[in-house]
């Protein structure tokens, strides 16, 4: 199945792109994580990663389809086809 | 823009040089309820030329997930439309590089007195800053940067 990545603010800067599509061999939010870290590496894994907990850091928010992912272990989070994935840092309007 | 002096403006993201202060106000001005209205108030938030810590800033980054944000400043901007004496608020927020001293905000309420308008532009400053899904990066003197969070 193939969801969509939108990146924002240092997202952005690090993979040089607005979004990107992912081809995931199963729908567990992990996947996409997995394929995230080995693509962008450490850059990515420093925003991303908490190495503490081995989950994604608890100052980023998930954002799936305009909605907030409330789970308490998002790794574990289903995803469908088509779906679009945000993952954002705390805002800071201007 | 000129288009933009004769069309109702919504509040939400937009591009850098895509909307100006002057369209908001008119804009404002054609709404059926402006003759209640006492005063209008203005908020414009623009590139400071150093950071919280002191650090000299050359120019501004920013960016915004649209479709997140303009659902909360629409949230926003109905809450405070409910206040005493509100007649109507617009919340617009800059997208893009930006300059020192280049606007990246409006705020603009109209109010039946000056009292609640200055009360409500406060508010939708305060709320705009930790809602909305936007995001601004520091460019500094010294060739870095930074998101600032």
């Amino acid at each position: 199945m193939i969801v969509e990545v939108l990146y924002f603010a240092e997202f952005k800067d690090i993979t040089g792109k607005e979004k990107e599509e992912f081809e995931l061999s199963s729908n567990q939010l992990k996947v996409l994580i997995e394929l995230l870290l080995a693509k962008y590496e450490l850059p990515l894994r420093d925003l991303l990663w908490d190495e503490n907990t081995q989950n994604i850091s608890n100052l980023i928010s998930i954002i799936i389809n305009n909605q907030a992912l409330l789970q308490e272990n998002p790794l574990l989070a289903q995803l469908n086809d088509g779906d679009v994935i945000a993952f954002l840092m705390p805002v800071s309007g201007g | 823009m000129n288009s933009r002096n004769e069309t109702e403006i919504e509040s939400g993201i937009y591009n850098k040089g895509e909307i100006d202060l002057a369209c908001i106000i008119q804009s404002i001005k054609r709404d059926s309820n402006i003759e209640e209205a006492g005063s209008i108030h203005t908020f414009t938030g623009i590139v400071r030329r150093s950071s919280k810590t002191g650090k000299p800033v050359v120019s501004m980054k920013i960016d915004a997930y649209d479709d997140l944000a303009n659902e909360s400043i629409k949230k926003i901007c109905a809450k405070l439309k409910q206040e005493k004496g509100i007649i109507d608020i617009k919340i617009i927020h800059l997208k893009g590089e930006f300059e020192l001293s280049e606007d990246l905000v409006y705020v603009v309420v109209a109010s039946a007195h000056r009292k609640e308008g200055f009360e409500v532009i406060s508010n939708a400053v305060d709320m705009y800053k930790k809602d909305i899904a936007v995001w601004k990066r520091e460019d500094f003197k010294d060739g870095t940067s930074e998101w600032i969070h």
